[in-house]
């Protein structure tokens, strides 16, 4: 496909994508949490390869969206941090594959 | 970030979570020697008993003596006994924690099916160790034996933590550690009462079973962990 080829309806379904769901950090996060009940910060930072800061900064979005929790506890003295999808969360990323596969397969 | 990477990301958090519980493997290994401990001491006492002392095996057959509900056990074995079990529980937390220590804790998702086999688990583990506890206790008439009546309310309380065991399992559903510990204080209440209808023979040859499974198990969960432990080392580390 060109870009001559592009018409203004196929760029519709990718305008649609979820911006929130989109970003590569979030959307790695939001896989890794989709695969496990609950995951502590400590396994999140590992595998996605974040630093901490902008592991927070992209977590707090996404509970400011409702598509994770936070639970905070200790752990004798340290302070440990856990997230889990949200069913909206669960429900996002499964649009967001919908639409991704929708805009991929023509 | 392609979606190659993403899919491998999902699989590895699954696989983590499956083999990072239960102390990596360990608490399965743990119980299987717990369960040899068990056999082995209860085969120990038996063999003991029977050289120390002789039987009539000429009418009865040494089988037949090991099968009797002779062997009441002393007070050290009593002890020993009821050691086992908390030892490998406290224990199996202490290792749990060493073994997610470096990359965190994560928990596998919760299923119907695994909802339901953890409520199924819990409930009979609450109704097993008491009813067997009175079957024996009956059967044998325990009222007409003081001297039976401590090893059996001790019995009766190590069957009643192992509802508690299978209660901690409600977060981690998968952990066959746990129920090999559940296992555990069920059949130390059960040995406890090794003069109320419950024999030597009867005890040994299910603990050297167990102890295989969950040695193998346990072993296999641990190759498997430190396989995606190397997986995550592997990654690049974050500035």
């Amino acid at each position: 496909m060109k870009p001559g080829d592009i018409k203004p309806g196929d760029i519709k379904p990718i305008l649609e994508l979820d911006r929130m769901v989109h970003e590569p950090a979030r959307l790695a996060i939001l896989t890794v949490l989709a695969a496990a009940e609950e995951v502590e910060f400590q396994f999140l930072q590992r595998i996605t390869g974040l630093n901490k800061g902008n592991l927070s900064s992209h977590t707090q979005k996404l509970e400011a969206t409702g598509y994770l929790a936070t639970t905070k506890a200790f752990r004798g003295r340290i302070p440990v941090t856990s997230f889990r999808i949200t069913k909206e969360g669960r429900k996002a990323l499964e649009a967001y594959r919908k639409q991704l596969r929708k805009v991929a397969g023509g | 970030m392609t979606a190659l990477e993403l899919d491998r990301m999902e699989h590895l958090t699954r696989r983590y979570a499956r083999h990072s519980q239960g102390a990596a493997g360990f608490g399965a290994v743990l119980g299987g020697l717990a369960f040899f401990f068990q056999g082995g001491l209860l085969f120990g006492y038996g063999l003991g008993y029977f050289l120390r002392n002789g039987c009539d095996c000429r009418t009865r057959g040494v089988w037949k003596y090991f099968l009797s509900n002779e062997l009441t056990p002393p007070l050290l074995l009593q002890l020993l006994l009821i050691s086992i079990p908390l030892v490998w529980w406290a224990v199996r937390f202490k290792l749990h924690r060493w073994a997610t220590a470096a990359y965190g804790e994560v928990q596998q998702t919760r299923t119907g099916f695994r909802m339901r086999y953890a409520r199924m688990d819990y409930l009979g583990s609450l109704a097993m160790g008491p009813a067997l506890l009175l079957y024996f206790s009956f059967r044998k008439g325990l009222h007409g034996h003081p001297a039976a009546w401590t090893p059996f309310f001790l019995g009766a309380a190590l069957a009643l933590l192992a509802p508690l065991v299978a209660w901690t399992q409600r977060r981690s559903h998968s952990c066959e550690d746990l129920e090999a510990g559940q296992m555990l204080f069920l059949g130390s209440a059960l040995t406890l009462n090794l003069g109320i209808g419950i024999s030597v023979a009867l005890m040994v040859p299910p603990f050297l079973v167990l102890a295989t499974i969950y040695g193998v198990l346990g072993l296999w969960h641990h190759r498997q962990f430190r396989k995606v432990r190397a997986e995550l080392a592997a990654l690049p580390v974050p500035e």
